[in-house]
């Protein structure tokens, strides 16, 4: 009977002790991933979580359809496609349907509307910068080297978010504008948010990035600080929003604070394609790295986060500059607007640098393809698998802000200093346009020209065109029509998917001339 | 392992016959059976302690008895002890129930309850239905044996779990466009499995350790099995805490019973038949089939144009008439050895059991194998100590043909979404093609082994009178062990084969255990107060603590491009190409609960439960969830009032009850409340980190989904207990699940998994099962029915975001609607009508006066096109995704979730013949023929695809031709147009609904006949019994006259039928079932 008892006891007794230590298991973590409480407290992690804010921001610029057979980086279908210089691809029906016939019917572009018309992929980059904006003043001091570096990393979120709002405002108009995280929300019940106007946002950004040009250092020309945020990148965004917002006063002001502090200095006309190589110039002011790297364990699989990639760049390229990868490519036709309007080919050294003039072939016109970004290269060599283009993609740069400078000193109606601006591309390519220009409309409009030979290929004439639209009529020339080009109809913006978006937020509105064009 | 449990019988069988010896010289012999008639095995005649013996399977005893003055007394659980004289002829012993007997029993949370004075509703069956029937896991065989529970075997590959629901479907999973095998293996609730007291969540463990994939339950010899509780109102499943939201099914395996030690072997064997093969055409008919079509539609320019596979017969690689099905199928083998040993005495009782068990798969390449052992030990230590002790191991063995990720049978070689369309016969059919459709590619390696072991201890102690503790610990641990290449197919066959794509060789070794350990303390109190009228108040009163804690570990490696074909395994990998994980979860519940019991006079009874349980998947703050229950019954039966009816025999019982509950679930996720930070890549060579944008947002407040059930029920009992009927109507809702909110955009995430403290599923229905015992207890030929009926309504009754309606395309592309009063997962398609036969009636858009249009106005409707419902009347007839209106012309058309599903059994036995007839049936779901519509949808709107694609069984399809409506102006075609020639717009896509059919179906699902050889015979073999039996498996399948497909059962959760899935094979056994 006692012997009973102690068999009772035993099991009852080890219960109890369990009862304890379970009341820990109750509480543990996982041990297979980070997460929230246990990731922010240290300056690595601040580090890693800023560095994912740039990644996505690639990310989502070269973001294009998965499901076609050509992909095509939706940061040149609006920068350079829009702008009419070049013609898609043959084998691209879907793309163009957008862009070819009727011209720049941005409203049906079938299976391109997640990367056309759909902005969600760019608030992830605001979230990551909202999540590091909320949690860096939350750490302790300890946590990071010093104030200056915990402020750096607040001035790099900063930057990335004005420059992504930036970017959404250039293409789709007013953004929804948001500069919260949502942790904790009332997941089922989020409130929906009406669409903020495009100044107010901007004026927004303005303030974040002079607050963030005062926590960053300049990067002095050297290129391997090209590729974060530095006082100078954040001037030069700067002068874009000005200029984008016609304030030519301030925009002349930070293009002057870029090219006298920021150390940056033109590529040699010998060494143009250097701008692209990847942190090698001093022309440079912020690009994104996309160079190959055997460490990369997203290269294989290509997906939204491999570093190089070959869908990206090789937009621009076929034949034997892709070693027979590719047949076709986006290609300037001859007799367009490249050869009609833009460029000298006899006399532009950018042409004889960075274009070559091909036959035409596999479903494309004869034309000018685009060799910028050619350093065509395999993954590995033997099988001639895993092809991929190994250049950077240049976002800002020396030459762009004097062509910026330039337009706002002509807006100013300062001719002359438009003029000498102007000159540094120019002489560079050895042509002299900018010679001949009396009236500021005539200067705008070489500015224009000029931009779009120099930053041909870079994902910026569109906006260029819509900046200048409404003294220029630029939108009109390549084929858009009157209707839309109003500041009230904003047609030259791209439509949103309200069927995927509204659903979600019933405050959405479409741009105003997408609305009227039922399909 | 068959050699040696061989070995082991006759090993056995030579120890026991040499003790097998009899002293006494009178034989006495006779029959038990219950009051119905039914005989009963197990029952126990002795004359004296040394002298006893039991009932064989048919009730028949023989006792040796010293004088012809004996005396025995008859005794069985559950029944009246009788004494019976002896008799020199053959006696009839018919037993009575004993009515106050407690041993028929239930066990709800931590107490032991009696069937009579429960106040749940829960439904049974005992191992004896189920014996020897030829399938690998016991859930199979639920289907129509049991009300409430609707089991629906979706794939008939051997090892594949079925779907198991109880009392309707509360899931709404909107992940299911991802994958086939996303639908099948999360779109429904499955319910919480208890293995002898153990609680075990077979989905945990799958959605944990996928490496092969086989259904965990696999892992337990059928034979095993003693009894199965589905336990169903919120009264039982309440005081099972977590999981039991989803109904509780209860499984205890036998134990020793037989006073004398007790031999036995079972064996049966049998064949799986391949099934016959669709309809095709081949060859010189196919060719002359395809022209016909095309000279219906074609223009002469058209005809001049055809593509050389139709035109050039005299090519030798065009000129072959392949059936492809037929690579696919085999016969095969099923065979079953069982051996057990069994004895109970005083001190100890204990049952030994070894099994193996081997069905090969109709499809080549696959099966199923299976050794267990199982050992039940009950020691009695003192009056007021006993304890119990199980142990079980189990090793299964399954092969897969070339499948090996998902279960969905999407990818087996016959499906046509898994691989491109079957071709056309006209292809010659060379080795290399056959051993890649097959998965037989000569170096294929696919081995999926799982291991199961489970150990539990319980403990009794009487403390004091009434007062009882229990403890109960237990480990369960099941790994599982995948290894699998794939050879590259750049060696001497594929190179002779133009065009084959490259592949490279592929080395997966994945590994994954899953252990469940298990604590359990409780006290159990039992008083009874007789009142001085006569009355008594009987009071139970349960307290426990129980703490289960899950670990789910394992590791995967796996590469491509692994040096040379003989290399098998992961090894000599470029490091580019080799992945490699390894995984730890770690989870543990902390539960209380109360159970009451009360009755008075065990007749009016009330009950009530509450359980408090703690979980580490849940957040810092809401780890707590409640659980309360009531219930109350009245046995009117023992009323005053109901005395005349009783004693006449009219109503032997009637029992009504009712109850009320909360029950829970929790999130599937172990790690649910954090939320995850992951490596996204690299920036410039430095490492990214994020949170995951699709459950990356904390959730503080993740807490316990939750389901509240009312149910009233009636068990009632007729005619000396010759009619017995249960009924139970509920009302289930459930709410809070875990929901994946899609996030608006400017939160920067897509989606979060999160209690939808808004997202309110109903399920209403009525139970029923009726058992009659046909003809008169004295009559030698017995005759037993058993009808089920399980209706269920299912229905959303509240959304998220004020209710806001949603739309999601499943992985066929067939939308599914999410709104409130919609049963979950209803089809939303255009209505489909016919076929407009001529221009007449082809109606006018109201707007522009022409004829309507479909696909956004690029379509003018023309005769030949199928009716599709104008449902917006806009004058144009489209799915509508992108024209501002976001559902376009998509209407509610189809519920997949059956009206009704239930099982008509039907037992016969005279002498030593039995004959048992199951079938089941499930009534009213529509189901899609996704395998039609992409046969026609390959043919469609391209001579090439037409030409080099399989015909479909056009048997009966009228289909609309120009030439057909040209001679006869009343013609009536009822397919639209086949026309290869002409523009697609997608016009047999499953977003109409001309693919929806009624997925009814009644099959005679077993039939099972058995012999007793009889007494004379088997006591000169000095054999106790010997049983002969057959069994047909899959009998009959009786469907709809419009529905086509050959197993309306073979559809997914969702009711789709693929094509791939694979069918449930007929089988036929014969069996020898040897006691000694």
């Amino acid at each position: 009977m006692k012997r009973s008892h102690l068999f009772t006891a035993v099991p009852f007794v080890t219960g109890l002790l369990l009862l304890v230590s379970c009341k820990k298991d109750l509480y543990s973590g996982p041990i297979g991933s980070t997460y929230g409480q246990e990731f922010w407290t240290s300056q690595a992690a601040v580090e890693k979580a800023t560095v994912a804010m740039y990644g996505q921001f690639r990310a989502g610029l070269r973001n294009a359809p998965s499901q076609i057979d050509y992909s095509e980086a939706s940061y040149f279908v609006f920068g350079d496609l829009a702008a009419g210089v070049f013609s898609p691809a043959g084998g691209d029906v879907f793309l163009n349907y957008g862009v070819a016939s009727p011209k720049f019917n941005f409203g049906y572009v079938p299976y391109w509307e997640e990367s056309l018309h759909n902005w969600s992929r760019f608030y992830q980059v605001i979230a990551q910068s909202n999540l590091v904006l909320q949690n860096v003043p939350q750490m302790s001091k300890s946590m990071f080297a010093n104030e200056a570096a915990r402020n750096n990393y607040l001035a790099e979120a900063l930057f990335m978010r004005a420059y992504t709002y930036f970017y959404m405002i250039r293409v789709w108009g007013d953004p929804v504008f948001v500069t919260k995280t949502y942790n904790g929300a009332d997941y089922g019940n989020i409130p929906p948010l009406a669409r903020t106007a495009e100044g107010i946002v901007l004026d927004s950004c303005l303030a974040d990035l002079r607050l963030a040009a005062g926590y960053m250092n300049y990067g002095g020309g050297d290129p391997s600080k090209s590729i974060r945020a530095n006082r100078g990148s954040a001037y030069a965004l700067m002068a874009h929003m000005f200029e984008w917002k016609h304030q030519y006063d301030s925009a002349h002001k930070y293009c002057q604070q870029v090219i006298n502090n920021g150390g940056y200095s033109l590529e040699s006309m010998d060494n143009y394609p250097n701008i692209w190589k990847g942190q090698s110039s001093a022309e440079s002011i912020f690009e994104l790295p996309m160079l190959y790297s055997a460490n990369d364990p997203n290269f294989k699989g290509a997906g939204d986060w491999a570093e190089a990639q070959f869908n990206c760049f090789g937009t621009f390229l076929k034949d034997s500059k892709t070693d027979g990868k590719k047949s076709s490519c986006w290609i300037a036709p001859a007799g367009g607007l490249f050869d009609n309007t833009l460029f000298d080919t006899t006399v532009d050294a950018r042409y004889k640098s960075v274009f070559e003039l091909v036959d035409a072939s596999g479903g494309d016109d004869k034309g000018y393809m685009m060799t910028k970004y050619a350093n065509f290269a395999y993954g590995v060599h033997d099988t001639k698998s895993y092809p991929y283009v190994n250049n950077d993609l240049v976002l800002l740069r020396l030459a762009d802000i004097y062509l910026l400078d330039a337009e706002a000193l002509a807006y100013l109606g300062n001719i002359e200093g438009a003029r000498s601006q102007l000159a540094f591309t120019e002489d560079r390519a050895g042509i002299t346009n900018y010679q001949n220009p009396t009236t500021a409309y005539d200067m705008i409009d070489e500015v224009v020209m000029e931009r779009g030979r120099e930053l041909i290929g870079e994902g910026q004439w569109y906006y260029d065109l819509v900046r200048t639209e409404y003294t220029q009529q630029w939108l009109e020339y390549i084929g858009q029509l009157p209707a839309r080009t109003t500041p009230t109809a904003k047609g030259y913006y791209w439509p949103l998917d309200m069927a995927t978006l509204f659903p979600y937020d019933n405050l959405l509105t479409q741009n105003p001339y997408w609305a009227t064009q039922g399909r | 392992m068959k050699k040696l449990l061989l070995v082991c019988l006759v090993a056995v069988c030579t120890i026991v016959k040499t003790n097998a010896q009899q002293a006494n010289p009178i034989p006495f012999e006779g029959h038990v059976t219950d009051s119905a008639g039914k005989p009963l095995a197990g029952v126990s005649v002795r004359e004296s302690n040394k002298n006893a013996t039991t009932t064989d399977e048919s009730g028949h005893f023989l006792l040796r008895v010293k004088s012809s003055n004996a005396t025995v007394e008859v005794s069985y659980v559950g029944y009246v002890n009788q004494r019976i004289k002896y008799s020199s002829t053959a006696i009839h012993v018919a037993m009575k129930p004993n009515s106050r007997a407690l041993e028929e029993v239930v066990v709800v949370g931590a107490q032991i309850q009696n069937k009579r004075t429960t106040t749940t509703a829960q439904s049974s069956i005992t191992g004896k239905m189920i014996e020897n029937m030829p399938a690998p896991s016991v859930d199979v065989l639920l289907q129509g044996r049991i009300s409430g529970l609707n089991v629906q075997v979706s794939s008939g590959e051997p090892g594949v779990a079925p779907t198991v629901v109880v009392r309707g479907n509360s899931r709404v999973n909107t992940n299911i466009g991802g994958s086939a095998n996303v639908a099948q293996a999360q779109a429904m609730s499955g319910p919480l499995y208890v293995i002898d007291g153990i609680p075990v969540n077979p989905e945990d463990i799958a959605n944990s350790i996928d490496a092969t994939g086989t259904n965990y339950l696999a892992g337990i010899n059928i034979n095993d099995i003693e009894t199965v509780d589905v336990q169903k109102d919120a009264a039982a499943t309440a005081a099972w805490g977590s999981r039991g939201a989803n109904g509780v099914i209860y499984i205890k395996t036998r134990r020793g019973r037989s006073s004398t030690p007790e031999f036995r072997v079972n064996a049966y064997f049998g064949v799986t038949q391949k099934p016959a093969l669709l309809k095709t055409y081949t060859g010189a008919e196919e060719r002359a089939l395809k022209m016909h079509i095309i000279h219906q539609y074609a223009t002469p320019r058209q005809l001049s144009a055809l593509p050389q596979i139709l035109t050039d017969s005299l090519n030798p690689n065009f000129n072959n008439a392949t059936n492809w099905q037929g690579l696919f199928y085999k016969n095969g083998l099923v065979r079953n050895v069982d051996a057990t040993v069994s004895a109970a005495n005083d001190v100890v009782n204990y049952r030994l059991s070894m099994n193996y068990y081997n069905e090969d798969g109709i499809i080549k390449q696959f099966g199923y194998k299976r050794y267990s052992m199982r050992g039940n030990f009950d020691f009695k230590i003192s009056p007021k100590f006993n304890a119990q002790l199980i142990v079980s191991m189990a090793k299964d063995d399954r092969q897969r043909g070339a499948k090996y990720k998902d279960n969905s049978d999407d990818n087996t070689p016959f499906s046509n979404t898994g691989n491109a369309p079957q071709p056309a016969s006209f292809y010659l059919l060379n080795g290399f093609d056959s051993s890649n459709f097959t998965g037989l590619a000569s170096k294929l390696r696919n081995k999926n082994t799982s291991d199961y072991y489970t150990a539990s201890v319980t403990a009794n102690y009487s403390i004091l009178p009434g007062l009882r503790y229990t403890f109960q610990g237990a480990l369960n641990s099941t790994s599982s062990n995948k290894d699998y290449f794939r050879p590259s197919n750049l060696d001497a066959v594929a190179a002779s084969v133009s065009g084959a794509a490259a592949q490279p060789s592929y080395a997966l070794s994945d590994r994954g255990n899953y252990s469940t350990y298990f604590l359990s303390n409780a006290l159990n109190y039992t008083k009874k107060f007789n009142t001085e009228a006569g009355n008594t108040h009987n009071f139970v009163l349960t307290a426990a603590q129980q703490f289960t804690s899950d670990v789910s570990s394992g590791n995967s490696v796996s590469g491509y491009n692994v040096p040379s074909n003989d290399i098998q395994v992961v090894t000599g990998i470029p490091q580019s190409d080799l992945g490699g994980s390894s995984y730890y979860l770690k989870d543990a519940l902390l539960s209380y609960m109360a159970q009451l019991q009360y009755d008075y006079n065990s007749r009016y009874l009330l009950y009530a439960s509450y359980r408090r349980d703690a979980s580490s998947r849940f957040g810092n703050d809401s780890k707590w969830g409640a659980f309360p229950a009531v219930g109350a019954g009245w046995i009117v039966s023992d009323e005053g009032f109901m005395k005349e009816l009783k004693r006449r025999d009219i109503v032997n019982f009637l029992k009504i009850r009712g109850s009320w509950g909360l029950s829970g679930s929790q999130s599937s996720n172990f790690y649910a409340p954090y939320n995850s930070y992951s490596v996204s890549g690299t920036y410039n060579g430095a490492a990214a980190i994020q949170p995951s944008y699709t459950n990356g947002l904390t959730k503080n407040d993740l807490t316990w989904a939750r389901s509240e059930q009312k149910n009233i029920g009636i068990d009632l009992q007729l005619l000396n207990s010759r009619l017995n009927i249960n009924a139970d109507i509920y009302d289930k809702i459930s709410k809070d699940d875990y929901y994946n909110f899609v996030l608006p955009f400017y939160t920067g995430f897509q989606q979060i998994n999160f209690n939808a403290h808004d997202l309110w599923v109903s399920n209403r229905g009525l139970d029923l099962s009726i058992n009659t015992h046909n003809l008169s207890p004295r009559s030698k030929f017995q005759w037993n029915s058993q009808l089920v009926l399980s209706f269920n309504k299912n229905a959303i009754a509240k959304l998220p975001n004020n209710n806001r309606t949603f739309v999601t395309d499943d992985y066929y592309g067939v939308s599914r609607i999410y709104a409130v009063g919609q049963p979950i997962y209803q089809m939303f398609q255009m209505q489909y009508m016919g076929v407009y036969n001529k221009n007449s009636e082809i109606p006018f858009n109201p707007l522009t006066g022409n004829k309507i249009t479909y696909f956004k106005g690029y379509n003018t409707v023309q005769p030949g096109y199928p009716i599709w419902k104008d449902a917006n009347g806009d004058g144009d007839v489209w799915s509508g995704e992108d024209n501002g209106d976001q559902y376009g012309d998509r209407v509610p058309t189809g519920n997949p979730n059956p009206k009704f599903t239930g099982g008509f059994t039907n037992d016969f036995t005279y002498k030593n013949f039995s004959l048992s007839v199951v079938c089941t049936f499930t009534w009213k779901r529509t189901v899609i023929n996704t395998f039609q519509q992409q046969q026609f949808d390959a043919l469609s709107g391209n001579i090439a695809n037409f030409a080099k694609n399989r015909l479909p069984d056009l048997d009966g399809i009228n289909y609309w031709t120009p030439q057909g409506a040209a001679k006869d102006p009343n013609y009536k075609a009822d397919f639209p147009a086949i026309n290869p020639l002409a523009g697609n717009f997608y016009q047999f896509f499953p977003f109409s609904s001309m693919w929806n059919v009624d997925g009814s179906y009644f099959k005679v699902k077993y039939l099972m006949a058995g012999y007793n050889i009889p007494r004379a015979i088997t006591s000169k073999l000095k054999v106790k019994n010997i049983r002969v039996y057959g069994l047909v498996d899959n009998v009959l399948i009786i469907k709809n006259k419009h529905n086509n497909m050959p197993d309306p059962e073979a559809v997914d959760q969702l009711g789709v039928y693929s094509g791939g899935m694979y069918p449930q094979p007929h089988k036929f056994t014969f069996g020898l079932d040897v006691q000694l």
